[in-house]
């Protein structure tokens, strides 16, 4: 007893000290952000940005035009932020970013549908990916960065539905309301972006099996 | 089929939440332009409501100054009274000097008293009719402190100095004092003797009495058949009775705090009843546009829910609408004065809200969208507004008067379909018109 009595005095006390700090810290970039405060939004943008753009490349096809739907998901969300909820539970950070994140993925739609949803042309240069931090992790960074290229590569209209349904977790209905569409058409899409990712996925195996 | 689904799922989200795209360059500089300047925005607030607060300290200090500029203008006249009255006290002293006999021992030990007396006394004597030699005569009093050998010492000097000091003779021959009298002195007609201070009984009611010589309204108290008859050639000079207006000027609402960016407007008729010289009711029928905005906390959306899509926010709002106000107020006047009267009114006003118009901006689907609600149907609003203000009105020559009145209507319930509590200031600006007797 006197064992776990110290370890938590030692160890979870400083912790939840840590954590709490943090959360105030939130709360008080939250609520600049409420009073317009440049200098919490600018904090805001820096930390939540790479998130962000992370959701949007899922999307949208071009690195540029990505970029340009975060930045414009940012200006919707900071000059709307009167409409933040706090959180009394200490999770004002996963709503946070749980908002960005509707914010971005409306956005990136909407910028699909300007372009009427048409496939785009050209591929996608290497630079539009992060370097691995390590020679450990470098594999893995370009299986990742492979897979989400196959899921790029998808029609917009599979891409839209396989992002929104395998990987943000949306339902059809939710999906068919958002894309103005039905379930059943919502139901299809994933099923031929899920089979045109397999054969992608088979392809890829094969080429990584070649270079082995 | 279904494994291979999951599984190749897994992989996916796997690659999603750890795949890196290029962190590319820090776009906050062409951000920053794009979003509210909220800070500007409060500070251009910030200097309004100084510029505001600032006005509304000058409206303060002018009607603070001209209450003190009447107050002290009726003080200055008091002063005149009293140097009139300790005048009189001397010329009196003077007179009787060579004939009274004083009693110096009591003149010393209660000399402060002893002059209230002698001016209560000068004054007693300044109304010099039969009827008050009578009464004297009849009132024999004490011999320790004054004796008046005759009447004809007393009578000369001592007319009346003014109507006021009139009413402090009233004052005092009606108190106490001088109905306080020696029953022994009674058959002692040859010289008439005013006690003035034998005992303290007698001087205590003397000290009270003399505060009492500055005001009509203590003489009113010991004096009510006498001040009656003040009171009514005051009340001949009085404007009672109904009185109508027009009444007109700017208004600037909002919702919680008052915007001064737009201008709204106010006018109308009014009606009163001029109750006593400072009391006065007033109603009227007043159209006000009101221009508000508000955060979109402040909108309740209950009213409309039904016409708006499910999950949509209002942000903010932007509206104005068209009220008909019946205001139901109490005027009191604080400064009375020949040509102009300042008075505070207080009362409420009950609203018809006849149409309304908003713009909305709202989130929906984490999209800002611009929407905008005309409203037609009027709805009423009983005791909407608690209202008060404080008013300037000038006497014209032809007996109307002109009428300024910077005024505040704080909100006792909301109105219009967002039931958004308007918060409203201006001025009046307005004409009344007396109808002659």
């Amino acid at each position: 007893m006197n064992c776990k009595f110290v370890i938590g005095k030692y160890i979870n006390l400083p912790y939840h000290l840590i954590f709490n700090l943090l959360l105030e810290n939130l709360t008080q970039i939250i609520k600049g952000c409420i009073a317009k405060d440049h200098k919490y939004q600018k904090i805001v943008y820096e930390q939540y940005r790479g998130f962000a753009l992370k959701t949007a490349f899922r999307y949208i096809y071009k690195y540029d035009k990505a970029v340009d739907v975060v930045n414009d998901s940012f200006v919707k969300m900071l000059n709307g932020f009167d409409a933040f909820r706090f959180s009394d539970d200490g999770e004002n950070e996963k709503i946070l970013m749980g908002w960005l994140k509707k914010i971005v993925i409306n956005t990136a739609i909407d910028q699909l549908r300007k372009e009427q949803m048409l496939p785009e042309i050209g591929g996608i240069p290497e630079t539009a990916f992060a370097l691995a931090d390590n020679y450990y992790n470098a594999d893995k960074a370009v299986l990742y960065n492979d897979i989400i290229t196959l899921v790029k590569q998808l029609q917009p209209n599979y891409r839209v539905v396989f992002n929104l349904y395998v990987i943000d977790g949306y339902s059809h209905a939710e999906i068919a309301d958002l894309m103005d569409t039905t379930i059943g058409n919502s139901k299809s899409n994933l099923s031929r972006a899920r089979a045109i990712l397999q054969k992608g996925i088979k392809k890829m195996e094969e080429s990584h099996l070649c270079r082995i | 089929m279904q494994d291979l689904d999951n599984h190749s799922d897994d992989l996916f989200r796997n690659a999603a939440e750890n795949y890196r795209p290029s962190p590319g360059a820090n776009d906050w500089d062409k951000i920053a332009p794009l979003l509210t300047n909220s800070d500007s925005v409060n500070k251009k607030y910030d200097i309004r409501y100084k510029i505001s607060a600032a006005l509304l300290l000058i409206i303060l200090f002018a009607g603070g100054g001209i209450i003190a500029t009447y107050f002290s203008e009726t003080n200055s006249n008091n002063n005149i009274k009293i140097t009139d009255a300790n005048n009189a006290k001397k010329s009196l002293v003077a007179a009787q000097q060579p004939e009274n006999k004083i009693d110096e021992k009591n003149s010393k030990n209660n000399s402060s008293v002893t002059a209230n007396v002698f001016t209560a006394s000068a004054s007693v004597k300044s109304i010099s009719s039969v009827e008050k030699k009578e009464k004297l005569e009849s009132n024999s009093l004490h011999p320790d402190s004054l004796t008046f050998e005759n009447d004809a010492v007393k009578a000369p000097n001592l007319k009346p100095i003014s109507p006021d000091l009139n009413e402090m003779v009233i004052a005092i021959e009606n108190s106490a004092v001088l109905s306080e009298r020696n029953p022994e002195q009674n058959n002692n007609s040859d010289s008439r003797e005013i006690n003035v201070l034998e005992n303290k009984t007698i001087a205590q009611p003397l000290a009270k009495v003399h505060p009492v010589t500055d005001s009509t309204a203590a003489v009113a108290k010991t004096s009510p058949s006498k001040t009656s008859l003040l009171k009514k050639n005051k009340m001949s000079s009085r404007q009672t009775g109904f009185y109508f207006g027009v009444l007109a000027g700017p208004e600037f609402s909002g919702v919680n705090t008052v915007r001064f960016d737009e201008t709204g407007f106010e006018g109308g008729l009014v009606a009163g009843y001029q109750v006593t010289q400072k009391l006065a009711i007033e109603t009227g029928l007043i159209v006000s546009k009101k221009i508000y905005a508000c955060n979109g906390r402040y909108f309740k959306t209950d009213n409309i829910s039904s016409a708006m899509p499910a999950g949509m926010q209002v942000l903010s709002v932007n509206g104005n609408c068209n009220v008909l106000e019946l205001p139901l107020r109490l005027n009191y006047n604080i400064v009375n004065a020949g040509k102009g009267n300042v008075y505070v009114s207080a009362g409420v006003s009950s609203y018809v809200v006849t149409n309304e118009y908003n713009k909305y901006k709202t989130l929906y689907n984490g999209q800002n969208k611009e929407v905008t609600g005309a409203y037609k149907k009027s709805a009423s609003y009983f005791a909407a507004t608690a209202d008060i203000g404080i008013g300037f009105e000038k006497k014209l020559n032809n007996g109307n008067k002109i009428r300024l009145e910077p005024y505040v209507q704080f909100p006792l319930k909301g109105i219009g379909v967002g039931d958004l509590e308007v918060i409203s200031t201006g001025i009046h600006v307005g004409y009344l018109l007396f109808p002659k007797k």
